[in-house]
């Protein structure tokens, strides 16, 4: 460590991020849906609507995982307990003995990257998720970093609102203690239509109606954190001299 | 009964222990690995003030002998902890927890590390306090060749004499910290805060008020880190006295410098009592030698009034 210094190696794609879209995952948004009947099932990974790789996982009922999580950019990293590739129409497709179950969540996240989709298939190929159509008692969780005004928007249906994130100074050292927040998704309608979060606190949209929720940024950071021009201690301003 | 006694007061003893203070000074630098973190310093120092007191016991004493860091840096060396984000819960159980968390997403890739100094130099005020006796060595000129006489010697450039030295010993010297100013915390502060805003200084203010959130309040962070306690200042004072061993390093420099390295007077041997002149009488030499004698058995005492040198001539 002494002599030279490491330099912060920064996870610039996770401060960058500004836009955030259910149906196509980067970092710090997920979806969740679960998967109530017992089976096999097989994942489609998608990149901006592309098949780039299959995975599978099963729903056992004897299984007590309550949730698993499939990492969309680093599939192949997972620790899966078994594994077998068998090759698929080209692409890779994983055996895994990963379960979870029925009462529980499989939550599609990635690390890095963005423009991530998932489609599943039941054992007989049918689809049962597609994540760029949430359904009811689906979920998706995000976290917002930059403050700023962003809108929230269902693409389905139109339904919008409004999310101001912001960075208190007194929120120093109590970033843990920020609750979940959530929005209640039905047709037409986001519940509440407006909401202010804390820079890095979570944030669930409780699906009841088809949707795909985009966020985006659409305002400079809030003042008080962007650095505004302090009004000069002294001025100077010429009287003007009435004519007589 | 001595042939020569010679008494000093105790003013001229104080200005020939003033004369050697001023000429000792100090440099040191170190660094070490203390497993969370790493440390170095950086010092320059030298002595100020000091009470001179001759005793009737035939010892001096020298209280309040002030330690002066001309500079004192002391830098440490801390990895910051992996930042992340996400991990809030997306399901809760009430009053039991969690069903569901998100995933965490790390902004740091890997822990970095920073390093700040704190210019300690002034903030610190150290003493020193000596018991000594008085010691009169003979010094043979090593660089004396063999066979030269006490006149060649003392007519050489640089003097090539033998000399007497009368030191300062000491029996028990004590050295301490004993104050380190207040606003060394937020000195600490300050210089972490500066630290980490240097390692993220590329990114956007809010993303690095963002990560100075969630590390938490950095003299907090530092604390723990370091595993500092309550009292900040006990703690860089026993990081520089024990761990570095500064003080146990000043004391052998003191204790040496005194006893060995520098005496407070020098009388030569043989010591000229009447200097080279002309010669008063006609014919050669034109010039005739200094008159020197040669003293033996030299010692030296004091009371509480004066140091006193009795010695022989032969």
């Amino acid at each position: 460590m002494w002599g030279d210094l490491m330099k912060a190696k920064i996870n610039l794609q996770a401060i960058k991020t500004t836009t955030f879209d259910s149906g196509a995952l980067g970092m710090l948004a997920m979806v969740l849906h679960k998967f109530s009947s017992a089976g096999h099932y097989r994942v489609s990974i998608l990149n901006q609507g592309n098949a780039v790789k299959y995975i599978t996982f099963n729903v056992d009922e004897k299984s007590e995982v309550t949730q698993l999580n499939i990492d969309l950019s680093q599939a192949t990293a997972l620790k899966w307990k078994a594994r077998s590739a068998v090759t698929l129409g080209g692409k890779s497709d994983e055996q895994i003995s990963q379960v979870v179950s029925p009462k529980g969540y499989v939550l599609f996240h990635a690390s890095s990257g963005f423009g991530y989709s998932v489609v599943v298939s039941d054992a007989v190929g049918k689809v049962v998720f597609d994540s760029t159509k949430l359904g009811d008692n689906d979920l998706f969780a995000l976290s917002l970093l930059e403050p700023g005004d962003y809108s929230m928007k269902n693409t389905i249906d139109s339904a919008a609102g409004e999310i101001v994130v912001s960075l208190p100074p007194e929120m120093s050292g109590q970033m843990k203690t920020l609750k979940t927040l959530y929005i209640d998704v039905s047709k037409k309608k986001l519940d509440p239509p407006r909401v202010e979060l804390i820079s890095s606190q979570g944030l669930v949209f409780r699906i009841k109606s088809i949707a795909r929720i985009l966020i985006a940024k659409k305002s400079l950071p809030q003042a008080g954190l962007a650095k505004t021009k302090p009004k000069p201690m002294i001025s100077w301003r010429k009287l003007e001299t009435g004519q007589e | 009964m001595a042939h020569i006694t010679i008494a000093a007061s105790e003013k001229v003893f104080k200005g020939l222990f003033e004369a050697i203070r001023d000429n000792f000074r100090f440099t040191r630098s170190d660094s070490g690995d203390f497993g969370p973190f790493n440390a170095a310093y950086s010092l320059e120092a030298h002595l100020q003030g000091g009470n001179v007191d001759l005793r009737a016991d035939n010892t001096v004493q020298i209280k309040e002998l002030d330690i002066k860091w001309d500079k004192l840096d002391l830098t440490l060396g801390i990895d910051i902890p992996e930042i992340c984000v996400g991990g809030f819960c997306i399901i809760p159980i009430p009053f039991d927890g969690c069903l569901l968390e998100a995933p965490k997403i790390c902004v740091f890739s890997a822990d970095p590390d920073i390093s700040f100094t704190l210019p300690l130099g002034g903030l610190i005020t150290s003493e020193i306090s000596v018991t000594a006796s008085l010691l009169m060595k003979y010094a043979t000129n090593t660089a004396r060749p063999s066979g030269m006489n006490d006149w060649d010697a003392q007519d050489a450039t640089p003097s090539l004499a033998n000399h007497w030295q009368l030191f300062i010993d000491p029996k028990f010297i004590d050295v301490d910290i004993f104050d380190i100013a207040d606003i060394v915390g937020d000195l600490l502060e300050k210089a972490a805060n500066a630290a980490i805003d240097n390692l993220l200084g590329f990114l956007p203010d809010w993303a690095r008020d963002l990560i100075k959130a969630i590390l938490g309040s950095v003299i907090d962070l530092i604390r723990k880190i370091l595993d500092i306690p309550d009292d900040i200042q006990e703690w860089i004072s026993n990081l520089l006295k024990v761990s570095f061993g500064i003080l146990d390093f000043i004391l052998q420099l003191v204790a040496d410098y005194l006893a060995n390295k520098y005496p407070i007077q020098l009388i030569e041997d043989p010591y000229p009592i009447l200097p080279a002149a002309n010669n008063p009488n006609p014919g050669a030499p034109l010039r005739i030698v200094p008159v020197k004698i040669p003293i033996r058995d030299l010692k030296v005492f004091n009371d509480d009034k004066e140091m006193v040198l009795q010695g022989n001539v032969g």
